[in-house]
């Protein structure tokens, strides 16, 4: 059976058979209370370096999306791809892929919940995962026969 | 401090120009800019050469063509910004009265296919194929549609308004008309932005000649093109005001001049909604009204702010580090009333703004 990794380590935390409770690891710094992500060592507003790794909350809500028919030179994963911006209730905005519905059922301004999914196979056959999210009212079975 | 003019501009037309190298390219460019200034390589003390994907050392390339003087070449690379970054840096150059000639010479062979493959490989956002310029800029769109109403049409119609100005620029890389219908059937690349919403890819080449006005003044007789502001700014974080709102206020207190007192602009058009976003960033309408500013025609050539009477760079094309110097030849042959059968009426300023990949914005003012 092809192993699972991570985009890359250190972005969330999850546990393969419950992708529904991964979390994203962020950064908040201390001096002007302004969240992080991915996690950072120096604070984007203030320059300084107390900063410390939080790990940031599940949901948010969909502050834009698009669907990309052509991806970049090279690129290796299923065509088309949703990506969208969502909004935490930390104020960060993460940008990555949307997941769990077909793209004429997306809606600015819904209530989106994080998970973890199939971003393609790499080489050697394992599967890349990478936070996406999904509409906050999708059911488990629809995410996973997504990703 | 001396004031920078534009003493001569030229360009190498745009298109695909498979036998063509682009140091040739762009050294038939500054010829052309170097005789509207009546001047020869000669009398130039510093170049800047601005390109993002010619490879090492390209600026000593074009420059060996037009003569082997030991000057200093610098070459210039800032995304989509190049070639107004480089314009920038000639125009502090002279101002503080570092020398008094420079050429600025910007140009691009570029690859087919979305402009993409941008940034640093591996990072997260690579990885996650988020690094493709008309999905950066359709996120854009669909939060402009949800939030004012924008529509389709009115993003069809910058592609229209720009291939039409665009038949009239012999510089252009496409001379042919559109229609909203047109740009609504062709493919979607980045939902809701179609192929004919997003410039092509493009060869060419574009030079100016910035001088102090005393020494422009030794080679001829002029009038001149003043550079009256120049800015430059990247993101800040939460980008608010957005890049091309801090670079036009800078721009606007350099020159002493508000956004009421341009004449025309040469705007970042690589994707129709661009344009739409920029109109409001640089003052020509209110937050939201950018759609309806083109569909009321006040951005054609005969409206009350012209917007890309060249074509922008979806018809003229977008060979990346040209685009800026291209815009400053626009907005010179404009304001000297050179422009042929696109010329807006009596032009007293002109602005030029770029935008690029990685939170990049330039915008420029020169006039009469």
């Amino acid at each position: 059976m092809s192993a699972i990794k991570p985009l890359q380590e250190g972005l969330f935390h999850f546990s393969a058979d419950r992708p529904e409770e991964a979390v994203l690891i962020g950064s908040r710094c201390r001096r002007c209370v302004k969240f992080f992500f991915p996690r950072r060592q120096i604070c984007a507003c203030c320059c300084g370096k107390d900063l410390e790794e939080v790990i940031l909350s599940r949901e948010g809500t969909l502050k834009t999306y698009t669907v990309v028919h052509q991806g970049p030179p090279g690129w290796k994963g299923p065509l088309p791809y949703i990506i969208g911006e969502v909004r935490l209730s930390e104020g960060v905005v993460i940008t990555t892929h949307l997941t769990g519905y077909r793209p004429e059922n997306v809606r600015i301004g819904e209530k989106m919940r994080l998970t973890v999914g199939v971003l393609r196979e790499d080489g050697e056959g394992n599967r890349v995962m990478a936070h996406m999210f999904r509409p906050a009212g999708a059911d488990r079975e629809e995410v996973t026969a997504g990703a | 401090m001396p004031e920078a003019v534009i003493a001569g501009v030229g360009m190498h037309k745009c298109g695909r120009h498979p036998g063509k190298s682009f140091s040739v390219m762009a050294a038939e460019a500054a010829v052309r800019a170097l005789d509207d200034a009546g001047m020869n390589f000669g009398d130039i003390q510093a170049v800047y050469a601005s390109h993002v994907m010619q490879g090492a050392s390209a600026g000593q390339a074009v420059c060996q063509h037009l003569g082997m003087t030991g000057i200093p070449v610098t070459n210039v690379e800032n995304a989509c910004a190049s070639g107004s970054t480089a314009v920038r840096q000639a125009f502090i150059d002279v101002t503080y009265g570092v020398y008094e000639s420079v050429l600025v010479v910007g140009f691009e062979k570029m690859r087919q296919g979305v402009i993409g493959g941008i940034g640093e490989e591996n990072t997260v956002s690579a990885e996650l194929g988020l690094n493709v310029m008309p999905a950066l800029y359709a996120l854009k769109a669909n939060e402009h549609m949800h939030r004012y109403g924008t529509t389709r049409e009115q993003m069809a119609m910058v592609a229209v308004k720009n291939h039409l100005n665009g038949c009239y620029n012999p510089n252009a890389h496409f001379q042919k008309e559109l229609t909203v219908e047109e740009v609504l059937a062709s493919r979607l690349i980045c939902d809701p932005l179609r192929l004919l919403e997003c410039c092509p890819t493009s060869d060419g080449a574009a030079a100016a000649i910035v001088c102090s006005e005393r020494r422009a003044r030794r080679h001829n007789p002029g009038p001149f093109v003043y550079v009256a502001g120049a800015a430059l700014v990247s993101e800040i974080y939460g980008d608010d005001p957005d890049v091309t709102s801090r670079a036009a206020k800078i721009a606007y207190e350099m020159a002493g001049l508000g956004p009421a007192e341009i004449d025309l602009a040469e705007v970042h058009d690589a994707f129709s909604i661009g344009e739409i976003l920029h109109y409001e960033s640089l003052g020509f309408c209110a937050p939201g009204e950018g759609g309806r500013l083109v569909e009321t025609g006040r951005t054609a050539i005969n409206g009350d702010i012209p917007v890309n009477p060249s074509g922008g760079l979806q018809s003229r094309g977008h060979p990346l580090g040209m685009t800026g110097v291209a815009q400053v030849c626009e907005v010179a042959w404009q304001l000297r009333g050179q422009a042929g059968r696109r010329q807006v009426k009596g032009p007293q300023t002109g602005l030029t703004h770029t935008q690029g990949f990685g939170g990049v914005c330039a915008v420029t003012i020169l006039k009469r």
